[in-house]
């Protein structure tokens, strides 16, 4: 509802309608703040709209008697009482109190009262205390206006932040500084149309994109969020399927989940360019920041980019990709820094505590491991999880002579070591999320999809939040889960023969760079 | 597996391992994604279009994973046939053509022309909605081809519907005609669709594509009678689709429109508006809605204005 449209005479002629057991003017009953509970019916708006008012001015009442040191915990319900409560309340000299005094007895009280009597229990003559109720009705329409522009806010930020991963890590480390100086470029009115967050797997793109993006989301005026993983596998227009993505097929994908996201599906019916053109006349007067994760799963961005470059300015577009950007110049490339070493000790030391274990890994051995896996928040994570079942020098000695044998394999290696520990249950619920969308599913899609019973369902997804091999995104209340590009890869090639044979044997995935 | 554990991994653990696991696991896979597939069918059957959406990609994610797995094929068509129509109700026109033309291929593939045809006639009417005529006129002519071949009364009836509707947008209006004469008879000649709600469309798809015909031939009254009889058989269908009555009241409501009757316009577009809600088609209904916004404030005198 417009806030403007809250005004004295609508909250006004809604109080006198309840007072006199009429119909409800049909204006407040339009409020969002009433729609958070769920209401759906006029009457239940109604009821709802009833305990929302009553619970707002018996609060600022009782609020008010309890800073005079006069509040009893129960309200009174008898006539006599609630007369005798009107006097004690009028008896204070404070103008707060009186008023939401007045308008509670004049409309809200359980006993119907009338000014008159109302105005003798509060020693004051009728018209002062229709006065009175006045500013208790002009109290009681700020907050409501307040309470709705709140709820417009809430709404906001929830449209906004939909589409966002949720944090990729409990807690990120040495990332503030990365993400204020993107925050601000993008943010920036001369600031670049394209950004690149780039890096090897593993290193945080994805969770350092996230950050920036809700640090926008949070103090920037944007219109909308998208939030789009690049697929590795796709139909093309001929609806034959590609294992790698071509340009068009990837822009039309692309085109199509922005148009899908930000709520014009009025356009759904139109060709690629024709939504192109569309969005970038909406794009003139709206800002959105889109953000394009994964890009490396597309052959060929020269298509890309371009058909996006009017798009921007207002709107601003977040790209991640393994493989730089650096030959379009118009694109100011990002590249994540590896942890430094005291924030990747930070980092395992986290991830222990979080699993509820107190012991810190000693200097030698947080030495050694940084030495071997470098500051990749991934495998740090993936690392510090197997920490629960094997000491760290015993997992370091392995990864010494994985290394030795085949430097480009530590990942592999790590997760070999983690599948092993999982129970079977954990790894039917693990490979059951390959079919998941890219941007993940919710906990009732998985238990479904996994067939496994409930217990067991449990059990597997503690184990797999436990190893680190399930992210979690969206809000509380619509949580979706989904698995890294580095562990799909890892189960399509070493845990699956369908892929790898069809791969030409190496996995660039697991390379180190 | 405990004294593995505490072994140095890569000594202990080698390639035998591994490949038991892979065998193991890939066995594993393919079974689940059988089970997957039909689950996800299972799903359809019994979940409301609103729940369904918000799971779209996944059901996509789940057919690209699927798709080259001959064996799973029935499954794999058998989603797709599931879905259809709701993800084109939700606006995922792209994606679901391309996999139309996969299930198409796959039909294909399958000997199984009259499903074939099916996908073909389906995909003819998506082409046209998204304003590639020509393609949407070789592909319905394509399906209706094969849906006579082999005796398929459902896709000659939407192939028919959309090649008509095709040469009509191209103002091909008697070629549009002689074609619903052709299907009409050649429908008289093939085995009656099955349920009855598939039937009652088959037929009615013609006679909605006759009411816009009968409007370019300025035989306004022939329309709207026909509209009247089409929505009053729908109706009395059992399990007819709401979708489907839907587009009845929207056809109704452009011919009323045309013969100046703008408020019974307005209360056929509200009509189609509710329907298309209740089928899940949230578009549809608001564009109809503005329509009949747009005609309340064009036609209808509106107080004090």
């Amino acid at each position: 509802m417009n806030i403007d449209d809250i005004t004295l005479s609508l909250v006004s002629n809604t109080l006198r309608a309840w007072r006199g057991a009429e119909d409800l003017p049909a204006g407040l009953l339009a409020l969002d703040v009433l729609r958070k509970g769920g209401s759906a019916t006029e009457v239940e708006r109604g009821i709802h709209l009833r305990d929302l008012i009553e619970s707002l001015v018996i609060t600022e009442l009782q609020d008010q008697r309890a800073s005079e040191h006069a509040l009893n915990d129960a309200l009174p319900t008898t006539r006599a009482d609630l007369l005798q409560a009107v006097g004690m309340d009028f008896s204070r000299n404070n103008g707060e109190l009186e008023a939401w005094s007045a308008l509670y007895h004049r409309y809200l009280a359980p006993v119907p009262l009338s000014v008159e009597e109302l105005a003798t229990a509060a020693h004051l003559d009728v018209r002062n205390f229709r006065r009175r109720v006045n500013g208790g009705v002009e109290r009681l329409t700020d907050r409501l206006q307040r309470l709705e522009m709140a709820e417009h806010n809430r709404v906001q930020q929830a449209q906004l932040g939909r589409h966002l991963p949720p944090p990729e890590y409990a807690r990120l480390f040495g990332v503030d500084q990365h993400r204020r100086k993107l925050a601000d470029l993008l943010r920036h009115e001369n600031g670049p149309d394209f950004v690149s967050i780039e890096g090897m797997g593993g290193i945080g793109k994805t969770a350092l994109a996230r950050a920036v993006t809700s640090s926008l989301a949070e103090n920037s005026n944007l219109d909308g969020i998208a939030w789009i993983s690049a697929r590795q596998t796709w139909f093309n227009d001929r609806g034959e399927i590609e294992t790698t993505s071509d340009p068009a097929t990837t822009l039309a994908d692309i085109v199509s989940r922005l148009v899908t996201q930000l709520g014009y599906s009025e356009l759904a019916g139109l060709n690629t360019q024709e939504k192109l053109d569309r969005l970038a006349a909406i794009f003139r007067s709206t800002r959105h920041l889109i953000v394009i994760d994964n890009l490396e799963s597309i052959s060929d961005v020269d298509i890309l980019l371009p058909a996006l470059m009017p798009l921007a300015r207002p709107t601003r577009f977040l790209l991640t990709s393994r493989e730089s950007m650096s030959r379009y110049p118009m694109v100011p490339c990002f590249r994540v820094p590896s942890l430094s070493f005291d924030d990747s000790r930070a980092l395992v030391e986290s991830e222990l505590h979080r699993r509820g274990f107190n012991s810190t890994p000693s200097l030698e051995d947080m030495t050694a491991l940084y030495e071997l896996v470098g500051g990749a928040p991934l495998a740090l994570k993936l690392v510090s999880s197997q920490m629960s079942r094997w000491p760290l020098a015993v997992l370091i000695n392995d990864m010494r002579r994985a290394s030795r044998s085949a430097p480009e394999s530590l990942y592999t290696f790590i997760y070999r070591r983690t599948w092993m520990v999982l129970d079977d249950s954990a790894r039917e619920l693990l490979l059951s999320l390959l079919t998941i969308a890219p941007d993940g599913e919710d906990i009732h899609w998985l238990r479904v999809m996994s067939f496994l019973p409930p217990d067991a369902f449990d059990k597997a997804l503690d184990q797999l939040l436990t190893y680190s091999l399930l992210q979690l995104a969206g809000l509380s209340d619509s949580l979706h889960y989904r698995l890294h590009r580095l562990t799909t890869t890892f189960l399509q090639t070493e845990i699956l023969s369908t892929w790898q044979e069809a791969d030409s044997g190496s996995n660039p995935e697991f390379t180190s760079e | 597996m405990g004294a593995i554990l505490n072994s140095p991994v890569n000594d202990v653990i080698g390639a035998a391992y591994w490949a038991d696991e892979k065998q193991r696991w890939t066995e594993f896979y393919r079974d689940r994604l059988t089970a997957q597939l039909r689950t996800a069918g299972d799903l359809v059957g019994d979940g409301s279009p609103e729940r369904l959406q918000p799971h779209f990609d996944s059901f996509v994610s789940l057919l690209n994973t699927t798709i080259g797995q001959p064996d799973l094929a029935d499954l794999w068509l058998d989603l797709v046939d599931r879905l259809h129509p709701l993800p084109v109700r939700w606006g995922q026109w792209s994606t679901w053509l391309a996999i139309l033309r996969q299930a198409s291929q796959k039909a294909y593939e399958l000997y199984r022309p009259a499903q074939q045809a099916e996908y073909l006639s389906y995909t003819a009417d998506l082409l046209l909605n998204t304003g590639q005529s020509e393609q949407a006129l070789t592909a319905a002519r394509e399906a209706m081809r094969l849906a006579r071949q082999s005796g398929a009364a459902w896709p000659l009836g939407v192939a028919g519907n959309a090649a008509a509707a095709t040469l009509r947008s191209m103002a091909r209006y008697d070629e549009a005609q002689a074609l619903i004469d052709e299907v009409r008879f050649a429908l008289t000649h093939l085995p009656t669709p099955q349920p009855t709600a598939r039937a009652a469309m088959t037929e009615a798809l013609l006679d909605l594509e006759q009411m816009d015909l009968l409007r370019y031939f300025k035989r306004l009254d022939d329309a709207l009678d026909l509209g009247e009889r089409l929505i009053a058989n729908l109706s009395a269908v059992e399990g007819i689709d709401p979708h489907d009555l839907a587009g009845a009241y929207l056809r109704r409501a452009t011919i009323t429109w045309v013969s100046g009757n703008y408020q019974v316009a307005v209360d056929d577009l509200k009509q189609a508006a509710a329907l298309y809600r209740q089928a899940g088609d949230e578009l549809q209904d608001d564009f109809r809605r503005s329509q009949s916004g747009t005609g309340l404030l064009q036609h209808v005198a509106i107080p004090g204005g």
